[in-house]
């Protein structure tokens, strides 16, 4: 009997092509996902940007950067720029991760720098502090390596922020971002998923019959899970300011531009996935496992540059993605309003083309339904 | 009251899903104030023709028109539609008086109307007393009438119904009989879908009978029954046997040479005898006469179930 009661199981799993892939795929592709962005984060595949200004280009200094960069942790970015506020922006702008000035005026490399001055400057983000540690780390180690009796002052290597950060924690301002767009993504699509229950229970073709069809119905629901979403990023980001002092309130306008339009981006992709999916069940378990993906991709998990450049790119196709980047401009970097007019305009368009697609998809499908 | 244009017209209507025809050159209209009753056995196309009424399926060929508008392209002719569902399209959450103003709202009822209209609506499916309660908390029977009230708030002047006295005890049936037939006389016209042999014979003034997608036999039932039987008789006995303790094959009576047949388990014996013929005559006496003795006994004149079972038989003879 129990035997019999195991085999209905198997076959009911045999026939069901959804769950198979759900128990036997999706768990493989799943991992390697989260192995190769995981697997980057704690160090294993970690790969820094590095840009260096070597104003002494010696041969000392010189063969300082080939030790130094021969670890595959740092990658060397070359900048065409004699200035270090250069390097600064680019560090800024997130071209870079890190920069690295090597000062001429600092007084030779074996003997301890010139009062007020420093032989390298390590130009970093906040919102990376691991990578401008790293950096450090690796540059007294090469640097205690070239030479036989390095200079013990603690003027050789300063770290400069270039990026002010007012009013809270880099990392209270990141993960604020980080969780309230992944919490984003599981609500709206937690509350798209009543489209296929009213699918289901036969309630849509009774809804459909009002004057706009099925098109109004999902207008409708983008609607609430643009407010549903908005309101829900307001409460994360309000913790963040009334628990970790992180500067809201001079920050409001921008930040609530970045919360519309992250709210209009997740609505319009949830209510595209749910109108292709078959069930309720399939685009739940679908679904969320694409919203552990997105977000694990899109930095929400870990800050992206700690992830192979591979999968950053690939992070550009993902909402969460433009969305951090939007929240570092207001937050962090404090760039001009007109920096949030490229993630804005994209969360924005994402949204949209989702609901055009769903309406396209809801359409059809309550004519095949 | 059909000298009237029909609120609903289908003419040379032809379906396919998937690649398949499910309803094949379908003539039907409906007229206000008449209800037509759609009766098929399962898989005959019965939803989908409800569907393609309601605008969610395209059709191959042919039209349907509510109110000589097409629904699929017209706003005006989906809102001339109230569609009750088969299963309970309500939002469960929401009390039975919310949800009759959320398909108000939908269907551009709004306001004070709106609220009069669901307060006038849950007094005639006498529900007032519990309007105000979640439908998750109503019983079947009183969850399947707002599931019809819903469909009647913005007053369309076609309802459509599919089965919508599925899975109710009597009681409940008979209530919602009650509606329908007020709404007919009201001049709703109403198409409805029922495995309810007698919900459609009590309610319908036509039958249209639905098998493997074609319409097998439409028309007043009464009128259906005289055409397609003229004066047959439904014959049935249950444990006939002899009073003499003979064998009820056994000649001269012989069940067998009166047409009558036995089932599978030889326990009732039924056949179908015009009414004048003499082999009826002879039953009917020796029953009169105590010779043959039955647990059952019935003569009655052949009803919507054999139609229907004789419209699946046409069916299963041309695909054969």
């Amino acid at each position: 009997m129990r035997l019999a009661v195991a085999k209905i199981m198997i076959l009911n799993l045999l026939r069901d092509k959804a769950a198979l892939a759900m128990s036997f795929v999706l768990p493989g592709v799943v991992f390697a996902i989260f192995a190769v962005i995981f697997a980057g984060a704690s160090g294993g595949d970690l790969a820094i940007r590095v840009a260096v200004l070597d104003q002494r280009s010696d041969s000392l200094s010189k063969q300082l950067m080939d030790d130094l960069f021969r670890s595959a942790t740092l990658q060397r970015v070359t900048l065409e720029t004699s200035e270090p506020s250069d390097l600064a922006a680019a560090v800024r702008d997130g071209t870079v991760d890190v920069g690295l000035v090597v000062f001429r005026r600092s007084g030779p490399l074996n003997r301890p720098p010139l009062p007020g001055r420093q032989h390298f400057e390590v130009l970093s983000d906040p919102s990376k502090a691991i990578a401008s540690s790293m950096l450090t780390g690796s540059l007294q180690r090469a640097y205690g390596e070239l030479l036989p009796k390095p200079p013990g002052s603690d003027r050789v290597v300063v770290e400069r922020p270039v990026i002010d950060v007012d009013g809270g924690f880099t990392a209270v301002s990141y993960y604020a971002g980080a969780v309230a767009m992944m919490f984003l993504l599981f609500s709206t699509l937690t509350a798209a998923l009543s489209y296929l229950d009213e699918r289901e229970r036969g309630l849509l073709d009774r809804l459909a019959l009002g004057p706009g069809g099925v098109g109004v119905i999902l207008d409708g629901k983008f609607l609430f899970l643009v407010l549903q979403g908005f309101v829900q990023t307001a409460v994360v980001f309000l913790v963040a300011w009334l628990a970790f002092g992180m500067n809201l309130p001079d920050k409001l306008m921008p930040w609530a531009f970045v919360a519309f339009c992250s709210a209009v981006s997740a609505a319009g992709i949830a209510l595209a996935f749910v109108t292709l999916c078959k069930s309720k069940q399939q685009a739940e378990t679908l679904g969320q496992m694409l919203v552990l993906i997105i977000s694990a991709i899109g930095g929400s998990m870990v800050p992206r540059f700690m992830m192979p450049s591979e999968v950053q790119m690939i992070g550009w196709a993902t909402p969460n993605t433009w969305a951090l980047e939007a929240y570092a401009s207001v937050f962090w970097r404090g760039d001009p309003l007109a920096a949030l007019a490229l993630p804005g305009a994209l969360l924005l368009l994402s949204g949209l083309i989702g609901l055009l697609i769903a309406r396209l998809i809801g359409k059809r499908g309550m004519r095949a339904h | 009251m059909q000298q009237q244009d029909p609120i609903l017209s289908i003419s040379q209507l032809d379906v396919a899903l998937g690649g398949q025809a499910i309803l094949k050159g379908i003539q039907l209209t409906a007229f206000a104030g008449e209800l037509v009753a759609v009766l098929g056995p399962n898989g005959a196309g019965k939803s989908t023709l409800l569907r393609t009424i309601s605008g969610q399926v395209g059709s191959r060929r042919g039209k349907v028109k509510i109110r000589g508008r097409d629904p699929a392209r017209s706003a005006a002719a989906r809102r001339s539609l109230g569609l009750v569902p088969q299963r309970i399209a309500l939002f469960e959450k929401l009390t039975a008086r919310e949800n009759l103003l959320a398909f108000g709202a939908l269907m551009q009822v709004g306001g004070r109307k709106a609220r009069m209209r669901a307060d006038e609506l849950m007094e005639r499916v006498q529900l007032k007393h519990r309007m105000n309660e979640p439908v998750k908390n109503l019983s079947g029977g009183m969850q399947r009438r707002v599931n019809i009230a819903a469909a009647l708030m913005h007053r369309p002047s076609l309802l459509v119904l599919d089965e919508p006295t599925v899975g109710l005890d009597y009681e409940a049936q008979a209530g919602i009989v009650e509606l329908l037939q007020s709404l007919k006389d009201e001049g709703v016209s109403v198409l409805l879908v029922t495995h309810h042999l007698d919900e459609a014979e009590a309610l319908a003034d036509r039958l249209a009978i639905l098998v493997k997608g074609r319409i097998r036999a439409l028309g007043v039932p009464a009128q259906l029954i005289q055409h397609v039987f003229q004066n047959l008789r439904d014959i049935k006995l249950v444990a006939p046997s002899m009073s003499d303790g003979s064998p009820v094959t056994n000649a001269p009576l012989g069940l067998e040479n009166l047409g009558l047949f036995p089932d599978s388990k030889g326990g009732t014996w039924s056949g179908v005898l015009p009414a004048d013929d003499p082999r009826l005559r002879k039953l009917l006496d020796a029953v009169g006469r105590g010779d043959l003795v039955a647990g059952e006994f019935t003569v009655r004149r052949a009803g919507l179930e054999m139609l229907l079972a004789r419209c699946v038989y046409d069916a299963e003879q041309e695909r054969t």
